[in-house]
């Protein structure tokens, strides 16, 4: 399942790299240094100005709007033919993918696992239940954003070990979004029939 | 150097930024000559970038911080600097009547000739993380992206240009043995121009 390269292909295209950072051209690095204290020379400080405070007004309750949305709409079994577990993705612009019955039965691999080891990103899962493409009864994917490693980390749980998931990726790799949540037997019995189970 | 004009400068928000711009500056023209066709185009972007930097102060990240920060802001300059440039550029192929391609930043070789048939969200992410340095993480965050969206996207990004490259290189040694071939059928040595004769 792992795919595996001899040589790291991404360094063709490093050795490809058409600057040097140790190289650049002195004229323009004066040039942008001259333009850039021109610049702070005639504005002065600016501080969050009015705009600004609007902007973060208006976010503010769109948040609350939406957080109230998610109360109110976001129940579990609310929203006939969703998936319960959709509203556990947490910004759907970063996501790859939207949760829903159609994008999880095209996840590669899928199972009910419980952590038994998490070292930096990689995480191993004692399978329970698998669902598709898990053939052991461990299995280790990588779960990038989601064990309190990275610096951003929307739109999945945070991992722990001894909690029990219901996880959902591709390859090697643990999908957020709503694809791995924690487990519940009303979404693991939607989940086997989603693979076919 | 320092910011001469900031040298008395004494507040938190000056500071900051000073120390931002001496830590970041010179990566932040490298990654705009990456993503401009000319050297003056790539001063604009950083030019533009700071200016905005110094504009939101407030929102500026610690130094250390700061880099994913100010990509992502010299990412969208680049982009309206790009949407400029069309729209002039347009206008001027419609006044003369002829076609003009803009000159690119990238010389070809296999690699960026695989990177070029990738899609556009593939090869910003492939940049950032192969030529500008920035870690996964970082990377996600000038794109706006959570980190695990990053690894799927780089691991589906990586398989397709490692694809595109392999199939390139397949052409260029097929090209390479039929030059070959034809060469040997002419009486030619390989590398030797159609002026040349063997004696």
């Amino acid at each position: 399942m792992n795919e595996h390269f001899e040589t790291d292909p991404l360094d063709a295209l490093r050795a490809a790299d058409p600057v040097r950072d140790d190289h650049l051209p002195s004229a323009s690095l004066a040039r942008i240094r001259a333009r850039v204290q021109e610049n702070v020379m005639t504005n002065t400080t600016p501080r969050a100005g009015r705009p600004a405070r609007l902007i973060a007004a208006g976010a503010g309750t769109l948040a609350v709007a939406a957080l109230a949305f998610a109360f109110v709409f976001g129940g579990r079994g609310a929203v006939p033919g969703v998936l319960p577990g959709a509203s556990d993705g947490t910004g759907f612009a970063m996501c790859v993918e939207q949760y829903s019955p159609e994008t999880l039965a095209g996840r590669s691999v899928a199972f009910d696992g419980t952590v038994t080891a998490i070292d930096g990103d990689n995480v191993t899962f004692a399978v329970n239940d698998a669902f598709r493409g898990v053939d052991d009864a461990t299995i280790t994917l990588e779960a990038a954003g989601m064990t309190g490693t990275a610096i951003t980390s929307g739109g999945g749980p945070n991992l722990a070990v001894g909690e029990r998931y219901l996880v959902a990726g591709e390859e090697t790799f643990v999908w957020a979004c709503g694809f791995t949540q924690p487990y519940d037997a009303t979404v693991a019995a939607e989940w086997s029939a989603a693979f076919g189970g | 150097m320092r910011l001469a004009a900031m040298a008395h400068a004494s507040n938190a928000d000056s500071a900051r930024f000073e120390a931002a711009f001496e830590a970041h500056h010179r990566r932040v023209f490298a990654y705009a000559l990456r993503r401009t066709a000319t050297e003056p185009d790539a001063e604009d972007v950083v030019a533009e970038t700071f200016a905005i930097a110094w504009r939101r102060v407030a929102d500026l990240p610690p130094t250390e911080n700061a880099l994913p920060w100010l990509f992502g802001v010299a990412r969208r300059v680049t982009a309206n600097q790009r949407r400029g440039a069309r729209r002039w550029l347009g206008l001027l192929e419609r006044l003369r009547a002829e076609p003009r391609a803009t000159p690119g930043p990238e010389p070809e070789t296999p690699a960026t000739e695989a990177l070029a048939r990738l899609g556009p969200d593939d090869q910003d992410l492939l940049r950032l993380l192969a030529w500008d340095g920035l870690r996964q993480a970082e990377a996600g965050e000038v794109l706006g992206i959570s980190a695990n969206a990053v690894a799927i996207r780089l691991h589906r990004a990586r398989r397709r240009f490692a694809e595109e490259l392999a199939a390139i290189e397949a052409d260029d040694r097929k090209g390479s043995d039929a030059s070959r071939t034809s060469d040997t059928v002419r009486g030619r040595m390989p590398g030797q121009t159609s002026g040349e004769r063997t004696t």
